[in-house]
């Protein structure tokens, strides 16, 4: 068994310039029920050789948030408020044309469903080159030469000959590998990761996610893990950032808030996934349903399953209220409420 | 639903429809004349105030023969679909759910009905049978029928590996009752698709039969033998072309036009 | 006392490949000799991950598929001797809930329909109003309301539809239900409440649930016993708490050593 290591302790000191800031980004869609806000409010900040893990449920936002940044948003969705700064230019501003070059030599993402993200007609070499050749002024056969390094740093075994194999000849969790190497193949500085181990079985995830964070050790990458799943953030995040129903509600380092959540929501989800404390069988649940965008509730919008709601919640959207060490918490009643300590 | 509705050109073709189906049924009202009055006096006459679209070879009024064609044709149409559907959609389901020698069998036999030629088959139904409209929509039926077992097969072997009817097996539903109260309903969609297509292919059909004297028989009117007739006489007059022509397309036209907005509603549902 | 449920050398393949002659060439075990037990009012989870053969396992279990070879004994019946209609009668006893929520239900028909549809089939209950009393009652025991009879599956979220999916698994009263990773598709804060509610009907009913998972943190918290399935095969078998402190086969250390540990200042996975 891997011997255990501890997480790294992220000083304010140790802390470097963001290299992407999103603030106050505002995302809607166009549904049957007019304009919604998928996503509202939302400020971010992913540093080189970080991991930050934005985590939630469906409808929380997580993805379309991915989305934006990269100016992939489906045609019924646009963004309409914030702003999104990399290399000192805003993103939300940039023309398509520049946004082109960015995706794939500036800024990468991978999805949850490798087997669909590649293309079954091309050999995975080919499709890895051909990203090089998109951004890199490069012959085909140099462009093949980078691919099959870049197959080989995933760790596909007989890189060179199965280079020319088809998707289809690949197991999902290689597919992903293949992904990876395709999305890194020109050096970017940002990976936005969207769910990627979430369809894989649990140990094809526990070797994706070291190669994931070897690849950013080697590159100095700044990872913005999207997922559901609190345990994936655990083992690979530095940071964290909650979110319900299209809002942040918490954001700090990964061991802060573990350790100590400070937003309802985030300590209900830490201990519904947790042994009951009593040692009963039963789990401990939050009541109540996800939100749909178009049905989210005034104020405070977890405030009909929350167990320490007041009459307030219900009136005004709280503000992120700043603790230390980073942390920011959107609840007013965060300096009031003490969660019992999980063993 | 909601999603058809709010398609202009199917809602005008539905409309188109509707309005088409109430001349049909109230045609002997509308017209000016008896539609198979001869008049040799004034053959092939233009438009006039007292024949708002002219006259045939024989001196029948246009405006008129074009209203009693109407139930015809729809009337033609209802019996083609009916045949094609009776025959091909219970055993296109059947072929579609149970699977395996019942289908490999039964789509053998449907691709052989598809091979034949649709005019050659009709010929030769009508050869043995004799002319008429019937016999003629018979034909016509039999060669739709293929279509028909394809999309039920396609549709039931699609709705066969769906998890609720894994569940209603497990619930110990009885094989009959899951076609008809699961299958069924949510094939529904796609058939009517498919009947909305079939509708203009069979007035197509029927107008081509017609017109070459296999059908309809005269002096009964209908779109396609009045086509004929005009078609015949086209040197002299040709106007008469146009109101049995311009009936024909926007007839079959407003069928395929339902048809695309049904198909489009359903695609866009099943997204969510 | 004999156990509700047990099966010996189970095996189940599918064919990959046949030649021109219609023999199947290539094929997959996909079940290989499985011999378990399911007491009556326990849990058994059967863990694994994709293609180790316990989604096929359960639906062997319930006789949807036929297996190739070993027998399955119900009740201390043997259901390869049922004919069809007797067994249309023993699926009564034997539920199953499935993985999607949004496709376990018939979309067009509504939900008090399909609740109801069990006591239609095997003549449960006669006239309409006593079946609808009783679909009233079971969406009330799952935690819905009353109203909601008449409505469709669009209308429902995840939880929800599981929900009802569940009391229709009820409506004939069942001693066992073969649960096929019934909260993977739910939202994380939905899964607790689901759990907490087949608990709770296994509580007051007596039920036995078969929990197929690859959700071993899930697994821990809610199984009395717990077997592990790889490629077709149970590598290992035990109470739940021995087979995670314990664990003697070399697939089953992998699995634990494998899950996520929700404790960042332990971390496992990347060292």
């Amino acid at each position: 068994m891997a011997s255990p290591q501890l997480a790294q302790e992220a000083g304010p000191e140790v802390e470097r310039p963001p290299i992407l800031q999103i603030n106050g980004l505002v995302v809607e869609f166009k549904t049957g029920h007019g304009a919604v806000a998928v996503v509202e409010d939302l400020n971010l900040a992913l540093r080189s050789g970080e991991t930050l893990g934005l985590v939630g449920e469906s409808g929380s936002g997580k993805t379309t948030t991915g989305l934006a940044v990269l100016g992939l948003l489906p045609a019924n969705g646009c963004v309409s408020g914030g702003s999104i700064e990399f290399d000192g230019r805003d993103l939300l501003r940039e023309s398509p044309a520049s946004m082109r070059k960015i995706r794939g030599r500036d800024i990468a993402m991978i999805f949850q469903e490798p087997r669909r993200s590649l293309d079954p007609c091309f050999s995975i070499g080919d499709q890895v080159a051909e990203v090089i050749r998109a951004h890199q002024d490069v012959s085909r056969r140099e462009s093949f030469r980078l691919a099959l390094e870049m197959l080989d740093r995933v760790q596909i075994p007989n890189a060179a000959r199965r280079a020319h194999d088809y998707p289809h000849e690949f197991s999902g969790g290689q597919c992903q590998r293949v992904m990876l190497a395709i999305a890194l193949a020109c050096k970017p500085k940002i990976l936005i990761a969207d769910e990627p181990t979430t369809a894989l079985d649990v140990t094809v995830q526990a070797t994706i996610l070291r190669l994931l964070a070897d690849l950013q050790r080697e590159m100095d990458l700044a990872v913005l893990l999207i997922t559901h799943d609190l345990g994936v953030i655990a083992e690979t995040c530095d940071r964290v950032a909650v979110m319900y129903a299209g809002e942040v509600v918490e954001q700090g380092t990964t061991l802060d808030l573990f350790e100590s959540p400070r937003h309802p929501y985030t300590s209900g989800l830490l201990r519904s996934i947790k042994q009951p404390e009593d040692g009963g069988n039963r789990l401990n649940a939050i009541r109540g349903v996800v939100p749909a965008p178009h049905e989210f509730p005034s104020g405070c919008r977890f405030n009909p399953r929350c167990d320490f709601v007041v009459e307030a919640c219900r009136s005004a959207m709280p503000d992120m209220v700043e603790l230390d060490n980073g942390r920011v918490v959107r609840c007013i009643r965060v300096n009031e409420i003490t969660f019992e300590a999980d063993s | 639903m909601a999603r058809l509705l709010r398609n202009r050109w199917a809602m005008l073709s539905l409309g188109y429809i509707v309005f088409l189906v109430v001349i049909a049924l109230i045609a002997p009202l509308l017209m000016t004349h008896d539609p198979d009055v001869q008049d040799l006096a004034h053959r092939l006459a233009n438009p006039s105030g007292s024949h708002l679209l002219g006259t045939d070879v024989f001196g029948r009024d246009t405006y008129s023969r074009l209203l009693s064609a109407a139930p015809v044709t729809l009337f033609a149409a209802a019996q083609g679909l009916g045949i094609a559907v009776v025959l091909g959609i219970p055993l296109g389901l059947f072929a579609g759910y149970t699977g395996r020698w019942a289908d490999s069998g039964l789509t053998l036999v449907a691709s052989a009905f598809q091979s034949l030629p649709p005019l050659i088959l009709a010929l030769a139904v009508i050869g043995m049978l004799g002319p008429g409209l019937t016999n003629a929509m018979l034909a016509v039926g039999i060669t739709l029928a293929p279509r028909f077992f394809r999309v039920a097969r396609a549709a039931a072997e699609s709705i066969r590996s769906e998890p609720y009817i894994e569940a209603c097996r497990s619930m110990g539903v009885p094989t009959t009752r899951i076609l008809w109260r699961h299958v069924i309903p949510n094939a529904s969609g796609s058939l009517l698709v498919q009947v909305s297509f079939a509708v203009g292919l069979v007035i197509s059909a029927e107008a081509s039969l017609s017109f070459l004297g296999l059908g309809v028989q005269l002096p009964q009117a209908s779109w396609g033998g009045m086509l004929q007739g005009a078609y015949h006489e086209a040197s002299r007059n040709a106007f008469g072309l146009v109101p049995p022509a311009v009936m024909i397309t926007l007839t079959i036209m407003a069928f395929f036009t339902l048809g695309d907005g049904v198909r489009d509603a359903l695609a866009r549902s099943s997204d969510g | 006392m004999t156990a509700l449920l047990e099966t010996v050398g189970l095996s189940k393949s599918f064919p990959l490949d046949r030649n021109l002659l219609g023999r199947v060439t290539h094929h997959v075990q996909a079940v290989n000799h499985v011999s378990i037990s399911l007491d009556v009012g326990e849990t058994l989870a059967v863990v694994g991950e994709s293609g180790s053969g316990k989604s096929t396992l359960g639906r062997l279990m319930l006789r949807l598929i036929e297996p190739d070879a070993g027998s399955i004994r119900f009740q201390d019946v043997d259901l390869a001797t049922l004919g069809r209609s007797e067994m249309q009668v023993k699926r009564q006893e034997m539920q199953m809930i499935f993985q999607d929520p949004f496709s376990s239900l018939d979309p067009r028909m509504v939900i008090g329909e399909q609740i109801a549809e069990p006591l239609k089939v095997h003549h449960l209950v006669k006239g309409r109003d006593e079946r609808r009393a009783r679909v009233m009652d079971l969406l009330q025991q799952v935690g819905l309301r009353e109203h909601q009879f008449d409505r469709f599956p669009y209308e429902f979220s995840g939880g929800q539809l599981q929900r009802i999916a569940i009391a229709r698994a009820l409506t004939t009263d069942p001693k066992l239900i073969v649960c096929d990773e019934p909260v993977a598709a739910l939202d994380m804060s939905i899964r607790a409440q689901v759990i907490n509610l087949l608990h709770d009907l296994q509580d007051s009913r007596g039920i036995a649930l078969l929990f197929i998972s690859h959700d071993l943190s899930l697994v821990r918290m809610i199984a009395h016993r717990v077997a592990v399935m790889y490629q077709g095969e149970i590598v290992e078998t035990g109470p739940t708490a021995q087979i995670f402190e314990d664990p003697q086969h070399a697939y089953t250390k992998t699995l634990l050593s494998s899950i996520p540990v929700l404790d960042p200042r332990h971390r496992m996975l990347l060292a």
